[in-house]
């Protein structure tokens, strides 16, 4: 990883002259976190940081409808950023719903083995006092002052991470390191498939516990690159008021049923609304559920062609599927 | 005289406290630890930081002000009658189990709701039938800076009782005389000095754990830091990466913004106070289109400065605990500490 980043600073100082921001990852609040860096000047690069915990879809950053001129980029300019391989399918989607303009963007490709899930190191040690961490391809060890431990990476990564079927970037202008073989085999609707095994009654009862957490602080819709209506969210609008000003598990399950029903065949699967839930709510699997009915029908996956109409923006008189 | 009970007596405690009162108390539930309604017999989790601050205790995200209804007599259609029930939360309740720096967010609670310019009869009413019990905190994150704002980790002079864990027994002291009443005398067992010099160890240990970002120097001298680098490029640079969501201000143990809202159903309806957050773009949006804080550094910066500049000059008082809880559930990691470091220095 380290020549990967090496290769990467490089890269990014030859295309820092043609974009306003190259958007990358630097150091988190501690060692197990990192956050997307944005960097402007060619003396902020050595800020760049690419390790395990490089998690976060940077694509979220891009469609212009979600950051109208003024919030991030003024109309016109070009904006670089380093894309792994689950976060590629994002733009692959927007460019397919032509979301975004491809002569805007400049991508730095890579190939990945997968993030780890903080979450997941918590009963393993006191993630709060380590003070190094060392990681190769398939290991961690993490130690604080009194203890330390290593993990197999397998047990840590992320869900998605687990069998991973796009470790390279999928659309790159620059491709750095040896591409990794994706893993066979993969189920790309697992946990679907889990909670479609319970009964109608329990299922319910799951997601009623789950709304009845949401505090409805937006950020699942504000992280996600294909959720780009901004004000004009049915979260946001007044006239109608389609969504009550009351959080409780009733009209938060209107505002994530709804939600997800938009995002049938654009979810491009980065699990970023799950991962950013304060409240733990595993609500990426609702629009995994729409994309898996979509695949069945249509075969269809998002991200992965741009030149494939996604199948809710189109439609054949004679639909030979339905 | 601080009494001591055993953690596995923990729970017939609690049992016997939410037999008199609404209890609240630190809990796991689905992988979040959660401050939560107590049911008897249900474990408690006192090593956790829950991700919402115990302000929803006493000022909840959606509360229903008041209850109206309009009255319809069909031999006089040109007059409508109105009649109001407005809600009075005098529930007997006690918070039990949070840390000083949630503690520190009631307090500063007081200091709006019920301070010199104003008095909320919802949170004032809530509050006066309050008992809290804290906890002194061993376990502080890698996000918490308590003593940088002016807290302790280990006392909460407003609280009622305070606990103290050592090892598999909890010491617990009486800070007021109603926090006594709580106290159960067959569950609980005398303290010797060994004990009390336990104790002592054991807070001075979680004073060691912290780490103090930044030297704040006197609340004016603050005040005015913010207000002078109220033009600084440093804001838009600091947030990037925000993605405007309302986590930090939901989180937030000070944060008391709100929205109200009638909720009508035909004749009938209620008046609704529901959390607000100032990171939303719509939060300033006014009738005419225009927005005075549209661009997302102008909302974070607001925020900021509120906490660490307005709130001193109209409150002297800082509007910030240091629970760290911004910065552990940023979803982009923006670093509150930082940026306080940042704009003291500049």
């Amino acid at each position: 990883m380290k020549d990967i980043l090496a290769e990467l600073k490089k890269k990014a100082a030859e295309i820092l002259p043609e974009v306003s921001y190259f958007i990358c990852y630097g150091s988190g609040f501690d060692l197990l976190h990192s956050a997307p860096l944005f960097v402007k000047d060619k003396g902020d690069i050595d800020r760049l940081v690419l390790n395990r915990f490089c998690i976060h879809n940077l694509t979220s950053y891009l469609p212009p409808q979600k950051w109208p001129p003024g919030w991030l980029l003024e109309p016109g300019e070009k904006i670089g950023l380093v894309l792994k391989g689950c976060d590629s399918r994002s733009v692959i989607h927007l460019l397919a719903e032509k979301a975004i303009l491809r002569s805007r963007v400049i991508i730095i490709g890579l190939p990945c083995w997968g993030m780890i899930d903080v979450n997941k190191l918590r009963n393993r040690i006191d993630i709060n006092r380590i003070n190094r961490v060392e990681q190769d391809k398939e290991s961690i060890m993490l130690f604080t002052d009194a203890n330390e431990v290593s993990a197999d990476i397998k047990d840590i990564l992320y869900d998605k991470c687990i069998n991973c079927q796009y470790p390279n970037t999928l659309i790159s202008d620059h491709f750095i390191g040896a591409k990794k073989e994706p893993d066979k085999g993969v189920q790309p609707f697992g946990k679907v498939l889990e909670l479609e095994r319970m009964s109608l009654l329990e299922r319910s009862a799951f997601w009623d516990k789950e709304f009845a957490r949401c505090i409805r602080c937006k950020a699942c819709r504000n992280v996600c690159p294909v959720c780009y209506c901004q004000n004009n969210c049915l979260l946001d609008t007044r006239v109608p008021h389609w969504i009550k000003e009351r959080v409780d598990a009733n009209s938060n399950r209107w505002y994530h049923l709804i939600r997800a029903f938009h995002l049938a065949g654009r979810c491009t699967e980065c699990g970023e609304c799950a991962r950013v839930c304060p409240m733990r709510i595993p609500i990426n699997l609702l629009a995994m559920k729409m994309n898996s009915e979509l695949f069945e029908l249509f075969g269809f996956r998002s991200g992965i062609d741009v030149n494939i109409k996604p199948p809710l923006m189109t439609f054949q008189l004679e639909e030979d599927k339905l | 005289m601080p009494k001591a009970i055993m953690q596995d007596k923990l729970n017939d405690w609690l049992d016997s406290i939410a037999s008199k009162y609404q209890l609240w108390a630190p809990q796991d539930k689905d992988g979040a630890c959660l401050l939560s309604p107590y049911t008897p017999g249900a474990p408690v989790n006192l090593k956790c930081r829950p991700q919402l601050s115990a302000k929803k205790a006493l000022f909840p995200q959606t509360e229903c002000l008041l209850k109206y209804q309009y009255h319809k007599d069909k031999s006089k259609p040109e007059e409508t009658e109105l009649s109001i029930s407005a809600a009075n939360p005098n529930q007997k309740t006690v918070i039990w189990g949070i840390a000083p720096c949630d503690v520190s967010g009631i307090s500063f609670f007081e200091n709006v709701f019920i301070g010199a310019g104003y008095q909320d009869t919802y949170f004032k009413t809530r509050r006066s039938n309050t008992l809290i019990a804290a906890i002194a905190c061993q376990h502080a994150e890698s996000t918490c800076f308590c003593e940088a704002v002016g807290g302790s980790p280990v006392s909460a002079p407003d609280a009622d009782l305070l606990l103290t864990r050592i090892d598999h027994e909890y010491v617990v002291e009486a800070l007021t005389n109603e926090g006594a009443t709580l106290i159960d005398e067959g569950l609980f067992t005398t303290v010797e000095e060994a004990k009390l010099n336990a104790m002592q160890q054991v807070k001075e240990a979680a004073l060691s754990k912290l780490s103090k970002p930044f030297e704040l120097g006197s609340l004016p001298s603050v005040a005015d830091k913010f207000l002078k680098a109220f033009e600084s490029p440093y804001w838009k640079e600091a947030t990037a990466a925000c993605l405007s969501c309302g986590i930090c201000t939901f989180v937030c143990p000070t944060c008391y913004c709100f929205n109200i809202t009638d909720e009508a159903q035909g004749m009938h309806g209620q008046r609704l106070r529901c959390w607000d957050a100032c990171m939303f773009s719509t939060y300033t949006l006014e009738a005419s289109g225009h927005n005075p804080r549209n661009i997302k550094f102008q909302r974070y910066r607001n925020r900021l400065s509120h906490k660490f500049s307005y709130l001193i000059t109209n409150n002297n008082v800082l509007g910030c605990t240091g629970c760290g809880r911004c910065i552990k559930e940023c979803p982009v990691g923006i670093d509150l500490r930082s940026i306080i470091s940042h704009i003291l220095a500049e």
